[in-house]
């Protein structure tokens, strides 16, 4: 909503400057900030004179003027105006003017006489649709005065982006009361007097609210004989700006008692309201009717109507009908004044799809108990404006008064709240300045709270109220903090931390994936994904939660391939969810962890030779990450995985968690990409238990062997390392398998193994024969077990 | 000053250089000086066209004599200086290292990191709860009411089970001080989403971090020297911190909070909108509704609540422009982090 600040002016005497203005109160929660509503253009067109007017020797229908601009002397320009006129005032576009449309005014010379500037018409500066003639300004315009300055009657547009508890403020009156407080100025409303003639008008119109819940008052006068026209210019000025295009006297006074109140008011044309009745009921359903916007809306319940005793006339609180619309012949007037239930507003609103002025203040609520105030200022303001004569009373429907609320506020609880020291007698010249009057005894007040603060119902909203005028940024700060003694630590978020520390340290990018994706976008990686469906989605390829990381991460790397960037080392740690029907969010929420890598590890250098990727990498990077950190051994067993080739399960202890393979395409989308992937669910619970024990390192010599076997080429390493170990005794300490080889001077069928053996004791040193038997024992064990023979040296 | 004398002022000009005896990269940019196609024997050369016309000839050769000495000399001197580093050591040592390829934290995650860190360090712990929420929890509990807006299809992503995708972090509000009875002083950190068209200012998925302290006497003064504090740790000693009043269904009284902006100061320009201040998130006092939703007496405790964007916050600090880039995940984006 815009104000203006001369209009403000009107209810407060302020001195100050538009800017701290708009700071002061943004302090207070009005955040507002300074706003042209004019083009800049405009400083370049200004007021001229017309000092005489030629027929162009050339051309019948222009004009050559001699128009005084308040400088040096007339400028001859040409006009093709039929209205225009010597002695006019006229909005005159000088040279070097650049419209919106790109036109630019230069010098020129028209059917052979030089033209020196453009005279404009309203339509040529977007004020109107008019292009009939030049535009007159007023006879006593200063010659010169840009449009910027005219136009606004050198007031500023002050833009207010209220919060939506705060529909007192959406009126210049509401602004300058809290202004009033902030300020300890006085607030001063507009005092008129009301003239009426001496037909009742209980005589000419009667009301019935069928649903008073929905519609709690409706109040309504009658202006007769008024004369429809443009409206003056200082009203037009004034809803310039406020933003509000002027349309003519009648319609332009009900937006300024808006602007000025808060409160929406409507205007029917009388000739239309039927049987002298305002009925106001909810709509039935698939009840039709056109709006002002010339639009028909099929209705439902949800929607309350205006009608009068035939037909609707208008939808209450959101937009008049157009078949009771104030036309430029309408003459006598009937003027609505009225309070609808927010809730029923809103959902009206909802229901057509359509946002005005006045639904947006009803949304919020109104004052029902300002609505006699607002209708006889309009009603006057309207007399002001187009003449007339308004009939004696008003017509009031309000069978069930809406009383003031009484909250109580605690004056050592609200500095409690605030951590301030604010004594009782600011409290309540706070508490005044904002019309919530009161008593106090002891330091309790019990505060009225006006109706057109529908925002107070509690103590605490009191307090925000005392904050918000002695400022927040006036609250004094401690110079210590609390710490309670007592954790709350509830996550495993250390944990992940130092997974993503780990793979960041050995090379590997984090990404953040979309966790939205379509429904069709789940591959079983685990095989018991069953995927959250959105009711809402945005678009149909983010209609679903991701069951898991693996479609996010295959299009990240697609991404990243597609620009030719394919050595990648990407890993996501994220929430993935799936259907858990025993949930009360239906949902089960896991932590992933995905990893990708694909490419090269390590591209050629001058010293190295490029390190190619394999599953094998993959499966070092989890050993690692999972021992390194949490001393967790992970076990890897072949599986069919319809995703994966090569594809191992991964569990820990008995549990499946996670799966690594070469990703097979994905989809046909995302068929460019291959690497090797895993993803892992990350138990809540570990490294929980970890309590790391030091252990002595031994002081005596390390011996190392090694030994080489050759064994059929079915068998697993891992069988063949688990029987090293078996039968290795204490003193091997270590083992690593170094070389595997297959091939020219091996047996068919048969594949060699080279182990590196450490063996070393904690309390002496070993001697040669102990390490010899130790190594017998091994041998001896996998010739047993596996058939193995001892390869002779290379 | 004649030329000639010029041509005798360089030659001292350009001892003068070599005085200090130069390093290796210096003798080029040397060389570029005085022999270099813009360098300033080329300059008299252009000059000299405004001697007299029997003199150029010897005054060609003394430039020529000049140019000859200055080549020679710095060759000579570029030799040594090989000479040299080859007797200390036999390798090259402007071979590049072994290259360690480093990974990298996403900026959501290194930005998340500071805000933890820092508020590890005035006693808040680390809570989290689900992406997927009742909505209770979400709104209800919240005292959202029943017809509030941000309960609307078109702000709020509902699953077809009738719960929501969180649109805060703040039903783990809820969900912690159901479980725990107070002191209560955590932070919140998580993915939220929001119904929104995506743009370059908007996603329809990002991350919060949010606070709570739930005590015996907690004020609001409390909550700006915690946010004072966080936000001069976070954005330097000299930011200004600005509290507006606001609206939120959560807390009441409810502020927006504003940081001075950290590229003018404060005088204003393009990245705050010529307002001089950046508004970084919302807070305020918990509303006595909120207590009561998870049973609290609000009579006998108070808290604070505060709420910041993550990627708002992580895109003014790395001066990112378009959300996009953040879930685009470009591995040339990334490796700047």
């Amino acid at each position: 909503m815009n104000i203006s600040y001369n209009w403000l002016k009107e209810y407060i005497d302020i001195d100050l400057e538009p800017a701290d203005l708009a700071a002061k109160l943004t302090d207070a929660g009005l955040e507002a900030v300074i706003v042209e509503t004019l083009p800049e253009y405009f400083e370049n067109i200004v007021v001229g004179h017309v000092v005489s007017k030629e027929k162009h020797p050339d051309a019948d229908k222009l004009s050559v003027c001699m128009i005084d601009l308040g400088d040096d002397e007339p400028r001859q320009i040409i006009c093709g105006a039929p209205n225009i006129d010597a002695g006019q005032n006229v909005p005159v576009a000088t040279i070097g003017t650049t419209f919106p449309d790109g036109m630019k005014i230069k010098k020129a010379k028209l059917r052979g006489v030089v033209s020196n500037g453009m005279v404009c018409s309203e339509r040529e500066l977007d004020l109107s649709e008019d292009h009939a003639g030049i535009m007159v300004l007023d006879e006593n315009a200063e010659l010169g005065m840009d449009m910027k300055a005219y136009l606004s009657g050198s007031d500023v547009s002050i833009e207010l982006d209220l919060t939506p508890d705060r529909p007192d403020a959406l009126g210049h009156i509401g602004v300058a009361r809290d202004l009033a407080a902030l300020l300890g100025l006085e607030m001063h409303k507009p005092e008129f007097e009301i003239t009426e003639s001496s037909t009742p008008t209980s005589s000419m119109v009667s009301i019935e609210l069928e649903d008073t819940d929905a519609c709690p008052r409706y109040a309504a006068r009658i202006v007769k004989n008024v004369t429809i026209a443009e409206s003056p210019a200082w009203m037009r000025q004034r809803l310039q700006a406020a933003g509000i295009r002027s349309i003519n006297n009648v319609v332009d006074a009900a937006n300024y008692v808006l602007m000025e109140t808060g409160h929406p008011l409507h205007t029917f044309d009388l000739r239309y309201v039927e049987g002298e009745k305002i009925i106001v009921r909810r709509a039935t359903d698939k009840e039709k009717i056109t709006t002002l916007d010339g639009k028909e809306r099929e209705l439902d319940d949800s929607v309350l109507l205006i009608c009068d005793g035939v037909k609707p006339v208008a939808v209450a609180g959101i937009m008049g009908g157009e078949n009771s619309e104030v036309k430029d012949d309408t003459t006598d007037l009937l003027l609505e004044s009225a309070y609808f239930e927010p809730v029923v507003v809103r959902r009206g609103a909802k229901k057509l799809q359509l946002s005005t002025d006045a639904s947006h203040r009803f949304e919020r609520g109104t004052d029902p108990n300002g609505i006699p105030y607002a209708l006889d200022r309009l009603a006057t303001l309207i007399v002001q404006v187009a003449g007339g004569e308004i009939t004696e009373g008003q017509v009031d429907a309000y069978p069930n008064t809406i009383e003031p609320a009484e909250v109580a506020l605690r004056a050592d609880r609200c500095n409690a709240i605030l951590g301030t020291d604010i004594d009782t007698a600011t409290m309540g010249k706070i508490l005044n300045g904002l019309e919530l009057f009161h008593t106090e005894s002891d330091g309790v007040f019990q505060v009225k709270v006006p109706t057109f603060r529908p925002d107070i119902t509690r103590e605490i909203d009191l307090v925000e109220e005392v904050g918000r005028i002695y400022g927040y940024n006036n609250i004094p700060l401690p110079n210590h903090f609390r710490i309670a003694n007592k954790t709350n630590q509830k996550t495993p978020d250390q944990m992940r931390e130092k997974i993503i520390d780990h793979l960041a340290a050995v090379g590997f990018n984090q990404i953040y994936g979309n966790g939205l994706l379509a429904v069709d976008e789940h591959p079983l990686v685990f095989g018991d994904e069953e995927a959250m469906l959105l009711a809402n989605p945005l678009s149909r390829d983010m209609a679903s939660m991701r069951s898991s990381l693996l479609i996010g991460m295959a299009k990240v790397a697609d991404y990243n391939i597609n620009r030719r960037q394919s050595d990648l080392r990407l890993f996501e740690l994220g929430q993935v969810s799936t259907i858990d029907t025993g949930s009360d969010t239906g949902a089960r929420e896991t932590s992933h962890l995905g990893i990708f890598i694909s490419g090269e590890i390590r591209n050629k250098q001058w010293s190295q030779a490029a390190e190619p990727t394999d599953v094998f990498h993959m499966k070092g990077v989890l050993i690692s990450t999972f021992r390194d950190l949490f001393g967790v051994e992970l076990k890897f067993l072949a599986a069919e995985h319809d995703l994966l080739t090569e594809a191992m399960l991964v569990f820990m202890g008995e549990d499946i968690v996670g799966v690594l393979g070469n990703l097979k395409p994905v989809n046909q989308s995302l068929k460019s990409v291959s690497g090797i992937y895993a993803e892992i669910r990350i138990p809540e619970n570990l490294g929980l238990n970890r309590a790391i024990q030091y252990k002595k390192v031994s002081i005596y010599p390390a011996v190392e062997r090694d030994l080489s076997i050759l064994i059929d080429s079915r068998i697993a390493y891992g069988e063949i390392n688990d029987a090293i170990k078996k039968n290795a005794g204490k003193s091997l300490v270590y083992s690593r398998l170094y070389d595997i080889y297959e091939g020219k001077s091996i047996a068919s069928g048969k594949k060699s193994l080279t182990f590196r053996l450490v063996f070393q004791n904690e309390k002496r040193t070993l001697t040669e024969k102990e390490i010899d038997k130790d190594f017998k024992r091994i041998l001896q064990g996998l010739e047993n077990a596996y058939n193995a023979t001892l390869r002779e040296a290379i | 000053m004649s030329l000639f004398k010029k041509v005798d002022e360089l030659r001292s000009e350009f001892k003068q250089a070599l005085a200090s005896s130069p390093a290796l990269s210096d003798l080029e940019r040397i060389r570029q000086d005085f022999l270099g196609r813009k360098g300033v024997i080329n300059d008299l050369f252009k000059k000299m066209k405004e001697v007299d016309a029997e003199r150029r000839a010897e005054f060609g050769g003394l430039i020529n004599e000049l140019k000859l000495e200055v080549h020679d000399y710095i060759e000579e001197q570029i030799n040594e200086h090989r000479a040299e580093d080859k007797a200390i050591s036999s390798v090259d040592v402007s071979l590049p290292g072994v290259h360690y390829e480093r990974g990298t934290l996403h900026p959501i995650e290194s930005t998340l990191r500071d805000f933890k860190q820092i508020f590890h360090r005035l006693g808040f712990s680390v809570a989290e709860g689900p992406e997927i929420e009742t909505q209770w929890r979400n709104f209800d509990a919240l005292n959202f009411p029943p017809e509030h807006p941000a309960r609307d299809m078109q702000d709020t992503f509902f699953l077809k089970n009738d719960s929501v995708l969180r649109t805060h972090t703040s039903p783990v509000q809820v969900r912690l001080m159901l479980e725990e009875k107070p002191p209560i002083r955590s932070i919140m950190p998580g993915r939220v989403y929001r119904n929104e068209a995506i743009d370059a200012g908007h996603y329809c998925l990002f991350h919060q971090v949010e606070g709570l302290y739930v005590d015996e006497n907690v004020t609001m003064g409390e909550l700006k020297a915690t946010l004072e504090l966080f936000c001069r740790e976070y954005f330097g000693e000299n930011v200004k911190l600005r509290f507006r009043p606001s609206f939120f269904p959560f807390t009441e009284p409810s502020s927006e909070m504003d940081v001075s902006c950290f590229l003018c100061g404060g005088k204003g320009c393009r990245v705050c909108k010529q307002t001089g201040w950046l508004e970084i998130g919302g807070c305020g006092m918990v509303d006595p509704n909120v207590f009561k939703s998870v049973d609290i007496d609000s009579e006998k405790y108070t808290g604070y609540a505060f709420g910041m964007g993550i990627e708002r916050i992580a895109m003014m600090k790395y001066g990112i422009t378009d959300i996009r880039l953040l879930f685009e995940n470009d591995v040339r984006f990334l490796k700047q982090f």
